[in-house]
């Protein structure tokens, strides 16, 4: 893994007009994704956490520009991508796939599997005619299919299979960086074994990088060299998957992992759980401050003015964005005085 | 369908060839459905309106079936002012009277079966864009869609590739049940003059002819009036039938059954 940074984003917004249309004003906004400062490494693979509708699927799809933007810039190897249209935008999801989260929804129920998965061929003018049927039985084959089912229709398989036919076409146009929503959530637990397994040795085969986005934290740990954990619409702690698994520093994610049953049921029951009180606020009306604070076990005073910022804390490479680690962010507008930030 | 091809070799005698004597004879052997008041025999013009009947009925759908379709996927895909813009100009189409329309559009172009084609046709464009467009929003938002765009598919393969194939089923049932109704538009334009001009046979115009004789003579309205009924189920049968072979799941059941 090295330190070059293939996809990166500043300040990324993604906010959504509430109950309004092009005519009338909304109502209100929702922040999906709301400030995401995010470096993805070449060739890693990134595991982003964090629970429903905290923006990681959100902020997946604005990765690809398939949800617009609305603040922030984002970068992929190098290049703006913010704005970027027509044949660049063509060439960007060639170089950068996406693997649904429900195989049942994704494949054009009309379309045999040859069809979906040359689609991006076709697209992007890659092969044709003969050429174009032997790199689809490749593909099916890289995905662990028999490239005697090319024929066929999406209603003939099983999940499994329909996952793999989903990374096949993901894959089809060589991209070197591959988006994964929720890409086992929905298959069978025996069958989410093998998919991740295939994912991971795809990375490794093809040398992509990974966006692999889950609410499976065992799942992303076995997968991942680094963890993401977001948290209304923010990425609350970011380091190497060991210490983020073993060692979180932001008490959200402590939660989040002291909620994972242990293999051992000795182990099991000594676990100590952090319960959290409480509902995740909703993205429409986000908290001052800590956005975490309403459900905070160690809320205290900072944490209603200042949004924490990312820091570094615990292991190298590892950052949180917690006040009980020093207070760190910008303040509130309506800020008491005599607190200071540093931006 | 292959009694409008073969409609000649079918026909026994003329369709405008009169016979004053053997005016309304009831069906006989020599008169399979009788005569009428011209003593025209009915059971060649049945077969010879069949021709007249079904190409206005064909050419009316086409025109509505292929403008409709295109008004509605564009602005049940675009949406917002494009929406708007398109489906409130087939508001306006939409809410005038169909026959007044009809008869308006035969009124600026003159009668003749061609233009009853075009009257027919701009009246049930509206009613195509509505059905596309429904359908369109929903398949839109499929991720089969957005799954075609993260590999950089353009809009207009998205809609022809994925959202029309996806949209369709109810566009061709109602294109056999407009077929229907486009039938039975022609003999209401014919019956008023404006369709299809006498003497060339059509069935609705047939039809209206036949009424005034209907206590003496019935079969003058009824066999074209059966003509027609067993067209328009034939259509809808054939809208059913379609609908399923298009479906690649149903293909598979059926076969799978055959097995």
């Amino acid at each position: 893994m090295s330190d070059d940074v293939l996809v990166s984003a500043r300040g990324l917004e993604v906010h959504f007009p509430i109950g309004g249309s092009y005519r009338k004003k909304a109502a209100g906004v929702l922040r999906a994704v709301d400030g995401v400062d995010l470096d993805i490494r070449r060739g890693e693979t990134l595991g982003l956490v964090g629970e429903s509708g905290c923006g990681k699927s959100t902020l997946g799809n604005a990765l690809l520009r398939l949800v617009p933007t609305t603040g922030g810039t984002l970068t992929f190897d190098g290049a703006d991508l913010t704005g970027l249209e027509g044949r660049r935008l063509k060439e960007l999801r060639r170089r950068a796939g996406m693997v649904f989260q429900d195989p049942f929804a994704s494949l054009d129920p009309r379309r045999t599997v040859a069809q979906t998965v040359g689609e991006p061929l076709e697209v992007h003018g890659l092969r044709k005619g003969r050429d174009k049927a032997a790199r689809v039985a490749e593909l099916l084959e890289l995905v662990g299919l028999d490239p005697g089912v090319a024929g066929r229709y999406p209603h003939e398989f099983s999940g499994g299979q329909r996952q793999r036919v989903g990374i096949a076409r993901a894959l089809a146009g060589e991209p070197d960086f591959l988006v994964c929503d929720e890409a086992i959530a929905s298959l069978d637990v025996s069958v989410q074994a093998q998919v991740l397994n295939l994912l991971r040795r795809l990375q490794r085969q093809l040398g992509l990088t990974l966006l692999f986005i889950s609410h499976d934290l065992s799942a992303v740990r076995h997968i991942s060299d680094r963890i993401a954990v977001m948290y209304l619409g923010r990425i609350v702690e970011i380091g190497p998957a060991e210490a983020v698994g073993t060692d979180p520093q932001m008490p959200y994610t402590q939660a989040l992992l002291s909620a994972v049953p242990l293999p051992h049921p000795a182990l099991e029951r000594e676990r100590k759980r952090i319960v959290l009180s409480g509902d995740v606020p909703s993205p429409a009306a986000v908290p001052s401050g800590c956005r975490f604070r309403t459900r905070c076990p160690h809320v205290f005073e900072p944490c209603d003015d200042v949004d924490p910022a990312l820091q570094p804390v615990g292991a190298p490479g590892q950052q949180a964005a917690c006040h009980l680690h020093g207070i760190v962010g910008t303040p509130a507008t309506d800020a008491p005085e005599g607190i200071t930030a540093t931006p | 369908m292959l009694v409008a091809v073969f409609d000649e070799t079918i026909a026994p005698q003329g369709p405008n060839e009169t016979s004053i004597p053997d005016r309304l004879q009831p069906p006989s052997w020599e008169h399979l459905f009788g005569t009428d008041d011209l003593g025209r025999d009915i059971f060649s013009r049945v077969v010879l309106g069949t021709g007249v009947s079904l190409r206005v009925g064909f050419l009316a759908v086409g025109i509505a079936l292929v403008i409709g379709t295109v008004v509605g996927l564009l602005a049940g895909f675009y949406g917002r002012w494009v929406d708007d813009v398109l489906m409130r100009f087939m508001d306006m189409l939409f809410a005038f009277p169909a026959v007044l329309l009809a008869i308006a559009v035969l009124a600026v172009r003159g009668p003749g079966s061609g233009n009853t084609a075009l009257a027919i046709g701009v009246v049930y464009i509206p009613v195509f864009a509505r059905v596309t467009r429904a359908s369109v929003l929903g398949v839109r938002e499929e991720v089969y869609v957005r799954a075609s765009r993260s590999v950089g598919a353009s809009d207009l393969r998205l809609l022809t590739r994925h959202v029309l194939p996806n949209a369709a089923p109810p566009i061709i049932v109602q294109t056999s049940i407009s077929l229907a109704f486009a039938v039975l538009a022609e003999a209401a334009l014919s019956f008023l003059g404006l369709g299809t001009q006498p003497p060339a046979p059509s069935w609705g115009r047939m039809l209206a002819e036949g009424r005034g004789f209907i206590q003496d003579a019935w079969w003058l309205a009824f066999f074209p009036g059966m003509a027609i009924f067993l067209t328009v189920l034939c259509f809808n049968l054939l809208g059913d039938g379609l609908r399923d072979v298009l479906d690649p799941r149903q293909r598979t059941l059926m076969a799978g059954g055959g097995r």
